[in-house]
């Protein structure tokens, strides 16, 4: 190897601390999923109360554990040439998507998003969709126009 | 030079009408298998599906000589001109300097009149495509080559001699590809089908009561009829191969690729070379252990794509596969073999896991269903060996630029693409992966393609992370 390449830094970049509210509020309706679902099993299910776990064990997962871990292992990074995305609750993924490879860009809210403030960018790109969660709402805006512009330089099919 | 318009051979009528016919084909059966299902077949259905036969052969003949009537052609010295259709009227020049050849086909119809096809081959970029003349006598044949190559002396005379490359299915290997066709995943869609079919049929419970008499109640009953859903699905698979790549020809043509396939429909794509992102080397369960792959395209771009382009070849022995990309699709070609497998301390993640969720599945079935136990515990070492066989299948390449990943679920798959044509790419590790320090591979190409080779060196992945950046 004639000269060592310089690694790529790691992404810096967080997702909004609301991010963390969204998500607890995802795992609180799971909660009550857990608990409905409780209610119907544990008339005659064989186990009998042991089932009462079930929504007590989603509502330490959902709503403690896994939006906090969540939200501190998500980082991302645009530069000109690239999204570099690092995030997962378990299994940690590193991803990366050339500009080259951005077909388009759009912003999604879902009803939860609006409450909070919040907006999804998604990242079309020829093999699928990438996101990019839970921004501050305008931050997400100038995001996608800053992608948007990027991936306008470096077109090709 | 002449350049007054010419008529095709009458023969052309018998050839369009046909062609027609087989256009039609397969509507005209769903049209004839949908009337007998829904009524029952009796003889008014026979006469009803008797008339639809006579009336759509009928229409395909009058088809027929409408084109034949509407179809002119003509040579100047600008180029071959072709005219056809009445409702819209297409007309299509090659022009003499990109004529690549002149070809005659002779189907079974050309035989029959003593006619040929005459194909007039356009050198790459024309998005037109190249002019069919359906039904030429043999004089005319000569005239037309004599009137091309009085403008383009250079021209090859012979059909082989010029530039397009071509690969014909034959028929033994079309046989072949038919029976090792099987997938085991054709199966479940079969499964699902009879079920419904079957719901659908005993829809009151007197009729399931009848059918439950049907059913085999003797345990070797039940394996019969296994067998015979297996050999059906088989048997299933083979026939739709049979239908799907009869006549299956690739050519390269410039900067794209020709792919032409099918019996009852003839069906005819063109893909660019720039939008090939990734050529498949799939070895099937039946296959493999002939040493038999099938090529397959990951094609990109904005449009739709003709589902025609997803095969490239259906059968080749593996060691071919490198000599035939590098004659056809030289810019994808690569070596499907001599890849790095995954450190031999991987071996134990591809076999335990799978293993201890087939035990917990085996054993809750066994406590579920007691008088099957102890049988469902089979699944946790069916499922290792399985791992084990992903271990071994498993294994990666980065050479000049070019990717290389073999994976495996029940078919081997090879992926082969320039690293520079990946949509995507990521390393994943989970906790367990972070503790051993491995992680996996992961890659997208072309539309929704993906490959992931699992429990590299973590280095190692990391490393290959970063130069499939550049």
């Amino acid at each position: 190897m004639t000269t060592e390449p310089p690694v790529t830094p790691e992404p810096a970049r967080r997702l909004s601390p609301s991010a963390r509210w969204l998500w607890r509020a995802q795992g609180l309706i799971a909660t009550v999923a857990a608990l409905v679902l409780t209610g119907v099993l544990r008339s005659d299910a064989p186990g009998g109360s042991a089932w009462l776990l079930l929504p007590v064990a989603a509502f330490a997962l959902g709503v403690v554990a896994v939006p906090e871990l969540r939200w501190s292992r998500w980082r991302y990074e645009i530069r000109d040439e690239e999204i570099d995305l690092r995030h997962g609750t378990v299994t940690v993924t590193r991803t990366l998507i050339p500009m080259l490879r951005v077909q388009h860009v759009d912003t999604t809210r879902g009803p939860l998003d609006q409450l909070l403030g919040l907006a999804t960018v998604v990242v079309h790109t020829a093999a699928g969709r990438t996101t990019i969660p839970a921004l501050d709402e305008q931050y997400a805006g100038r995001l996608r126009d800053q992608i948007a512009t990027l991936a306008r330089t470096a077109d090709e099919l | 030079m002449n350049s007054e318009p010419y008529r095709l051979h009458p023969a052309a009528i018998a050839v369009l009408a046909l062609s027609a016919l087989r256009d039609a084909a397969f509507p005209i059966v769903i049209l004839l298998g949908a009337s007998i299902a829904g009524r029952g077949l009796d003889s008014a259905a026979l006469e009803r599906s008797a008339l639809y036969l006579v009336l759509g052969v009928a229409i395909a003949s009058l088809m027929g000589v409408v084109r034949w009537r509407s179809t002119s052609y003509a040579v100047d010295e600008r180029g071959v001109h072709y005219q056809t259709g009445i409702v819209s009227r297409k007309a299509t020049t090659v022009p003499l300097s990109r004529i690549q050849g002149l070809d005659t086909v002779a189907g079974p119809v050309q035989r029959l009149f003593g006619v040929v096809a005459l194909h007039v081959q356009s050198a790459g970029g024309g998005k037109k495509g190249e002019i069919v003349l359906e039904a030429v006598g043999p004089a005319e044949v000569e005239r037309i080559r004599a009137a091309v190559r009085a403008e383009r002396p250079e021209l090859p005379e012979a059909a082989a001699a010029h530039a397009v490359v071509e690969r014909r299915l034959g028929r033994r290997e079309l046989l072949v590809a038919a029976l090792t066709a099987g997938q085991l995943g054709v199966i479940l869609p079969v499964l699902a089908a009879s079920g419904q079919l079957l719901s659908n049929a005993f829809s009151n419970e007197r009729d399931i009561e009848g059918a439950t008499r049907l059913l085999p109640d003797t345990p070797g009953g039940w394996e019969l009829a296994l067998a015979a859903l297996l050999v059906g699905a088989w048997a299933l698979s083979a026939i739709g191969s049979l239908v799907s790549f009869a006549g299956f020809t690739v050519s390269r043509d410039g900067d794209r690729l020709r792919i032409r396939r099918g019996l009852l429909q003839r069906s005819d794509a063109v893909v660019p070379i720039r939008r090939i992102h990734a050529v498949r080397v799939v070895e099937g369960v039946l296959r493999r252990p002939f040493g038999l792959a099938t090529l397959r395209l990951e094609v990109a771009g904005y449009a739709e794509e003709a589902s025609a382009a997803r095969t490239l070849y259906p059968l080749l022995p593996r060691r071919e596969v490198a000599a035939f990309l590098a004659e056809l699709l030289p810019e994808l070609a690569d070596e499907p073999d001599g890849l790095t497998a995954p450190p031999p301390r991987a071996a134990r993640r591809y076999v335990l896991p799978p293993a201890v969720l087939g035990l917990i599945a085996g054993a809750a079935a066994c406590v579920l269903v007691p008088s099957a136990a102890p049988w469902p515990l089979l699944v946790a070492p069916l499922l290792g060996l399985n791992g084990w066989w992903s271990f071994q299948a498993a294994g990666w390449r980065l050479r000049d630029g070019r990717l290389a990943m073999r994976s495996r679920r029940l078919a081997r798959t090879t992926l082969l693409t320039p690293a520079a044509r990946l949509q995507e790419h990521a390393v994943a590790q989970n906790p367990f992966q972070r503790r051993a320090g491995l992680a996996d591979l992961a890659v997208a190409v072309g539309k929704g393609g993906h490959a992931r080779v699992r429990h590299l060196e973590a280095p190692v992945a990391a490393d290959l992370w970063e130069r499939l950046r550049r």
